[in-house]
């Protein structure tokens, strides 16, 4: 009878150290789990700002593209408007201090825009490739 | 990024029948002789497109310049 018992009490540790065991290592790979879950979310919130900040600098980037196209617009309607060569021929003096003024204003604006961008990569520092 | 651009300017001298001798004794005084380059009215209008065409372009390199500092350093 107590031969019977030890072995029924022994296939129930049997049993126990099993599930113990089993139980363990579902805890770790649900653990596993819930973590590679964690970093899925933060990729995909990561992307999702990522995505959000490209399309609106995209969209600044078309703005600003449309206005420059439109101030060159504006400077050379200058010429659509006026005859230069009839004021020219009419008013050699005037038109020569314009066309000097005219000059020196774009070759100005063009040495400022060159500043700006000589400047863009002032306190950067290149990132290592990951 | 390279070196901002450092440009000189030129002198343009308008001459039409009113002051082409004054432009000729001008240009002889400084030079010694009567010399210079001359371009017409449509090729002036023509350079000044070119230099515009130009100016557009620097303008919009610079804009994806600043579009792509943004993006890549989280900048607002």
């Amino acid at each position: 009878m107590s031969k019977i018992l030890l072995g029924v009490i022994a296939v129930l540790v049997s049993i126990c150290g099993f599930l113990y065991w089993q139980n363990s290592s579902l805890q770790s790979l649900n653990r596993a789990y819930e973590l590679r879950d964690q970093e899925q979310k933060e990729a995909i919130e990561s992307m999702q700002q990522d995505f959000e900040m490209q399309t609106r600098g995209l969209v600044e980037l078309q703005s600003r593209n449309q206005e420059i196209q439109l101030e060159m617009n504006r400077y050379l309607d200058i010429f659509k408007r006026h005859n230069l060569s009839k004021l020219a021929a009419a008013k050699p003096g005037l038109i020569e201090k314009r066309v000097n003024n005219g000059t020196k204003e774009v070759f100005d604006g063009i040495e400022a825009d060159s500043r700006i961008i000589d400047g863009l990569d002032d306190g950067l520092q290149l990132q290592p490739d990951s | 990024m390279p070196r901002e651009i450092d440009l000189n300017e030129p002198y343009w001298f308008v001459v039409s029948e009113l002051n082409v001798d004054e432009f000729l004794e001008r240009v002889k005084k400084e030079e010694g002789r009567i010399v210079f380059v001359a371009m017409s009215i449509p090729d002036y209008e023509l350079m000044a497109y070119n230099m515009q065409e130009l100016k557009r372009y620097i303008n919009e390199l610079k804009e994806v310049v600043v579009y792509y500092r943004k993006v890549t350093t989280n900048e607002e």
